[in-house]
């Protein structure tokens, strides 16, 4: 049952958001070849199957697997 | 081809169209979302949506054509490319597997955040650039700022001296016309002998930076590369720089160059600007959007691909209207306009995306933020010299603008 107290337009801007930034970044749900975020420096939580993404344009929860065209390499 | 648009009235290259694109690319964009260019042997995709599922189905396309020839080359033009210039896809014309480790390699050396620590160094040329050109009634912004700028950025990057910079930008010009031009007979051979010029100097360098490091980005793959033996090689850095020495600086040229322009066509836009300085970093994604640096990039077809109903065969040749998908209806409101405020200019298609996404990125952005923060503190009063005549490259990839007189004090103040 949907609670009729919702506002359906919360809803919309949050999808429209978070379309928006699957096209900004690029963003998939799977591994690019070997890079992916849990081996990306901005993933903040290596070894979590989900964890925090600090990009300044994502900082949003992603997946181990997932990949972006920002993915950058781990500090040596 | 069949149920595929003819696009009789499009060609790249005309006259015309390297003088506006964004006229002719919406004539075709309106009337269809795919084209057949005939006398290329091209198809033409000018919808924004279709570019950016080609961009990032890898499965399906190929960037082995990125940088080859628009146009075939003559024989007499090819044996002297055959004479000396053995480059390989490496970095924006390759694929996987191939891409991976050279992929891996620059974004090793080449990280964003070491590319903003440059901001101060570059600050400092950029600054004694616009205050040279302050002292100016008219100046030609393009070879006073928009080229010197990226050029110095790019050059001092891998380690080029600076004494060599006069003749990349020969080469580098060569090369944008031999790959993306319509050249004559002679024109060809001629650039082709640059060409060979070009990629011999790099080979050189190189070969200097095998013997002795410096503090650079040469020298950094080829330490990547000594680690890394089965993945990287000394050739795979001359082309890699090869690639970097055109790539680092043409592109934010002409952003930069095309930027300045469009603030000063639209005054209050500039006006803008200079009322709010925080604007800025918007301010150049809108420039990027509105008259980029790309007009086209290409692919090549693994597979049949549908795409608005019509089937690209496999094997096929496809242009991909960055200029045209940035300037689409269905998701850039008011398209034409050029608006420092517009709220999604950075989905822009100007740096790629995916896989391919430019690599200097950061620096692009960068440079072009400073130029812009440059003018408004030192030239506020900048203005475009009237009725001038506006010459672009002629070729079909790069949006090149190869002059733009200003008066960096005003108008005003050159009358006085």
């Amino acid at each position: 049952m949907v609670d009729p107290t919702l506002d359906p337009a919360v809803d919309q801007a949050r999808f429209t958001a978070s379309q928006r930034l699957v096209r900004l970044a690029a963003l998939r749900g799977t591994p690019l070849d070997d890079d992916s975020c849990a081996n990306c420096l901005y993933y903040l939580e290596p070894g979590a199957p989900l964890a925090y993404c600090w990009h300044e344009k994502l900082q949003t929860l992603v997946g181990c697997q997932w990949w972006c065209h920002f993915w950058e390499m781990t500090e040596e | 081809m069949t149920g595929c648009p003819i696009a009789h009235g499009y060609d790249p290259l005309a006259a015309s169209t390297v003088l506006d694109p964004h006229t002719a690319l919406r004539a075709v964009r309106d009337e269809t979302a795919v084209a057949y260019l005939p006398d290329l042997d091209h198809y033409i995709v000018t919808r924004y949506d279709d570019i950016e599922n080609i961009l990032l189905d890898r499965d399906s396309w190929s960037a082995s054509i990125a940088s080859s020839p628009l146009v075939p080359l003559c024989p007499a033009a090819q044996a002297v490319l055959d004479s000396g210039y053995t480059r390989v896809p490496t970095l924006n014309n390759a694929d996987p597997p191939r891409h991976t480790p050279m992929r891996k390699a620059v974004l090793t050396c080449m990280t964003p955040r070491r590319l903003r620590a440059l901001e101060p160094s570059l600050r400092e040329c950029a600054r004694d650039l616009v205050h040279a050109m302050s002292g100016h009634d008219v100046v030609d912004f393009v070879d006073a700022v928009a080229f010197p700028f990226p050029g110095f950025a790019a050059f001092s990057l891998l380690g080029f001296p600076e004494t060599d910079t006069e003749r990349l930008r020969q080469w580098s010009g060569s090369r944008v016309l031999l790959t993306y031009g319509r050249l004559g007979e002679e024109e060809q051979v001629m650039v082709a002998a640059d060409i060979v010029a070009m990629w011999k100097y790099v080979e050189g360098h190189v070969a200097r930076r095998v013997a002795e490091r410096g503090d650079d980005l040469t020298s950094d793959l080829l330490t990547y590369a000594d680690g890394k033996p089965d993945q990287v090689t000394q050739a795979d850095v001359v082309n890699m720089v090869y690639s970097m020495a055109l790539a680092g600086h043409e592109t934010t040229c002409n952003t930069i160059g095309n930027g300045v322009l469009a603030l000063l066509t639209h005054r209050h836009q500039w006006q803008a600007i200079l009322d709010d300085r925080s604007l800025i970093p918007n301010a150049v994604e809108e420039i990027l959007r509105f008259d980029g640096p790309v007009i086209n990039h290409r692919r090549l077809a693994k597979v049949d691909v549908d795409i608005g109903g019509i089937t690209i065969p496999a094997g096929s040749k496809v242009m991909m209207g960055f200029a045209s998908g940035d300037r689409d209806p269905a998701l850039f409101p008011s398209p034409d306009t050029f608006d420092v405020t517009r709220e999604n200019a950075e989905l822009h298609l100007e740096f790629g995306k995916g896989a391919h996404l430019c690599l200097g990125i950061a620096l692009a952005r960068m440079e072009t933020r400073i130029i812009l923060e440059l003018l408004a503190e030192l030239t506020p009063n900048i203005d475009l010299v009237p009725d001038q005549e506006l010459h672009y490259s002629a070729n079909a990839l790069f949006r090149s603008l190869q002059q733009l007189m200003v008066a960096p004090n005003g108008n005003a103040a050159m009358e006085v």
